[in-house]
């Protein structure tokens, strides 16, 4: 990517409280144009918290977060909000589905809110999008009580993907899904971030998607941002969560492989 | 990165003709403009010769590449410029799997949707009977093992279902009571029959209004959040979870809120017509001049006591109806939320008109009883 390149996501001294439970302390992250950020950190660590944050879902106790270059919380009660929301796509850890629509009602569902494409159109988008995430036409007809786990994760990912939005969100995509599957993917999201100029912000606790995929890794510890960087980067940190998250038996085996 | 508006430029200059793509044919661009390309697209007639540029676009998503491949009748054109890092959005069009076909409706449709109505209302009553006697049967089952009884679900739900309606009963019971005396007071004083208010009141609300009341509003209240809790359980597998470790749902979750109801029913009733009656004491001392004294004298006279048994009888039965009906719909629900809706409005529904048709076999059945000569 040409250097300079524009800040998509800005979060600047986030601070989380929970009543007296404190799950960030002063955390700042961005998240560049046309890069994958890969996020991570142990169970309750605040990574789905810190992706809620990301796009208003949430409001952090304290700090700031921009995105697009527009204040996110502000932007929930004016109109820009509405704009802004049709540039992001969201995958939830535990699906978030429409339990009252059909697979293919759920995926059709945030472009017939855009009222500009036809039904026919939107009919073949959503056989495309079934398709790039694995799934045959015929699952469109089932409802998400008729779904397996993985396919449920894969129908999230369908609805996130459905307007083509430049920056996905997506909160353990892969966790779910067996290994072919999630080398599928790590595939699609490569080949989006190509076609599309795709940013992804993603959290995860796969570390082969995270080797594979991931530009940088960002390390949640201790309410802390301890490390933002490259694998390598990451690595070289000398922080104990580091050393047995990377460093230990799983981890250990993998990066030797890599090398 | 520009943010180009889509257009497209036709050049009819050279041996064959050219069309230049140009800007962000992506949704985002498109979708206000889609309209105005698909007439200028229209216009381009695709012949073989047409050269198709895209080399000069901005961006491309599905949307745009599927708005071109619809154009192009699903092919590529022969003569079709692109850049790589497109090529993977038209690899994915030519793989597109066919659509699904769609479903056959069946011939007399009609026929059988009325029929299968007929069966779901014998269904209903099957599985309502089920449920009652599964219910009998865990109850039979406590003697036994007294210690399996769920006494601290019990005494939760006596709570929830009756220590926190108390003041819309008792709000609603005063309320009725007025308007109700109200009325007879001034049919009562032009008959010059000013004492009978305390028969009249106390009869029609300790054998009618009071139970009926209670159990109307105890229907909506607990009926709705008893079908929607277990529903709920139904949609996060909380049930399942329960049967996988030997936990009947039955007896922990249904039992418990049906035996709650059959107890708080009836002190509920009573609780109701005491909130009426004192209702009417009010307008029989504002508008009649009867004081409270008098009026509570002339109570115990007015109501023979059968009439408190059967109230008892009628409202335990309320509650009974109440919990079977909400469980039977609880259970029904399917793990989607237009479900959850549907059967809540459907177990209130059934609960209040199963409630005022118990409340009619009643009348019929005990007609000849608890009058005074
Ligand atoms: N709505 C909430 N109310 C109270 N505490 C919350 C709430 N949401 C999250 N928490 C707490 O915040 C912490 C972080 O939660 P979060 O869901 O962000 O973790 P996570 O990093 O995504 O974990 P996992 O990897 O298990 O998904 C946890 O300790 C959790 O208990
Ligand atoms: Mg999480």
């Amino acid at each position: 990517m040409s250097p300079p390149s524009p800040t998509v996501i800005e979060m600047r001294g986030i601070v989380t409280r929970f009543g007296a439970q404190v799950v960030h302390d002063g955390i700042d992250l961005s998240v560049q144009r046309g890069e994958v950020l890969g996020l991570v950190g142990g169970s309750g660590s605040g990574k789905t918290t810190l992706l809620r944050e990301m796009i208003g879902l949430q409001n952090p106790s304290a700090g700031e977060v921009h995105a697009f270059g527009e204040a996110v919380f502000a932007a929930r009660r004016t109109h820009q909000t509405k704009a802004l929301r049709q540039r992001w796509g969201v995958l939830f850890q535990h699906g978030a589905l429409f339990t009252a629509l059909s697979v293919t009602d759920n995926i059709a569902l945030p472009l017939r809110e855009l009222r500009a494409l036809d039904e026919p159109l939107i009919q073949e988008l959503v056989r495309l999008k079934l398709a790039m995430v694995g799934l045959k036409p015929e699952d469109g007809r089932r409802h998400p009580a008729e779904l397996s786990g993985g396919m449920i994760k894969r129908v999230g990912l369908a609805r996130a993907l459905a307007l083509d939005a430049e920056l996905l969100l997506l909160d353990e995509p892969t966790s779910g899904l067996d290994p072919v599957a999630s080398e599928q993917f790590v595939d699609l999201i490569a080949e989006l971030r190509s076609t599309l100029g795709l940013t992804v912000a993603l959290v995860t606790h796969d570390l082969d998607t995270l080797v594979d995929l991931c530009d940088r890794i960002a390390v949640l510890a201790d309410r802390k941002l301890i490390v933002i960087g490259t694998l390598d980067e990451v690595i070289a940190c000398d922080h104990p969560f580091i050393q047995s998250y990377f460093r230990g038996h799983r981890g250990g085996r993998l990066l030797s492989k890599r090398q | 990165m520009a943010s180009e508006a889509p257009g497209l430029t036709l050049d009819q200059d050279g041996k064959s003709p050219r069309i230049r793509l140009t800007g962000q044919w992506v949704l985002r661009h498109l979708s206000g403009s889609i309209n105005k390309l698909r007439r200028q697209l229209a216009r381009c007639k695709s012949d073989p010769q047409t050269i198709w540029d895209l080399e000069s676009i901005d961006g491309l998503d599905s949307t745009g590449a599927l708005l071109l491949w619809r154009h192009w009748g699903r092919r590529r054109p022969a003569q079709l410029r692109l850049r790589t890092e497109y090529e993977p959005l038209f690899q994915r069009l030519e793989q597109m799997p066919a659509p699904a076909p769609a479903l056959k409706r069946k011939p007399l449709e009609w026929v059988a949707r009325l029929g299968a109505a007929m069966l779901s209302a014998a269904t209903h009553l099957r599985e309502l009977v089920a449920l009652l006697g599964q219910l009998t049967l865990d109850i039979l089952s406590f003697p036994a093992r007294p210690d399996r009884i769920p006494w601290r679900e019990i005494s939760a739900n006596i709570y929830k279902s009756g220590g926190r309606a108390l003041l819309i009963t008792g709000l609603v019971g005063l309320l009725i009571g007025i308007v109700m005396s109200y009325l007879s007071a001034l049919q009562l004083r032009l008959l010059g029959g000013e004492r009978f208010i305390v028969n009249l009141m106390g009869l029609s609300v300790t054998r009618e209004l009071g139970p009926l009341l209670a159990a109307i509003l105890i229907a909506g209240r607990s009926g709705s959040s008893i079908t929607a809790e277990l529903g709920v359980m139904r949609l996060t597998q909380e049930l399942d979870a329960l049967a996988t470790m030997g936990i009947s749902p039955f007896k922990r979750v249904l039992l418990p809120k049906v035996l709650a109801l059959a107890i708080t029913m009836p002190l509920l009733a009573f609780w109701t017509m005491a909130a009426a009656i004192f209702g009417g004491m009010l307008v029989a001392q504002s508008e009649l001049n009867i004081t409270f004294g008098q009026f509570l004298s002339d109570l115990p006279g007015a109501i023979p006591i059968v009439t408190y048994w059967i109230a008892l009888a009628k409202s335990i039965a309320f509650g009974v109806v109440i919990g079977l009906v909400s469980c039977h719909f609880g259970l029904r629900i399917k793990p989607n939320t237009e479900s959850l809706g549907y059967e809540t409005t459907n177990a209130v529904v059934t609960a209040i008109t199963l409630v005022i048709l118990t409340d009619a076999i009643f009348a019929v059945g005990l007609r000849d009883i608890g009058w005074q000569e």
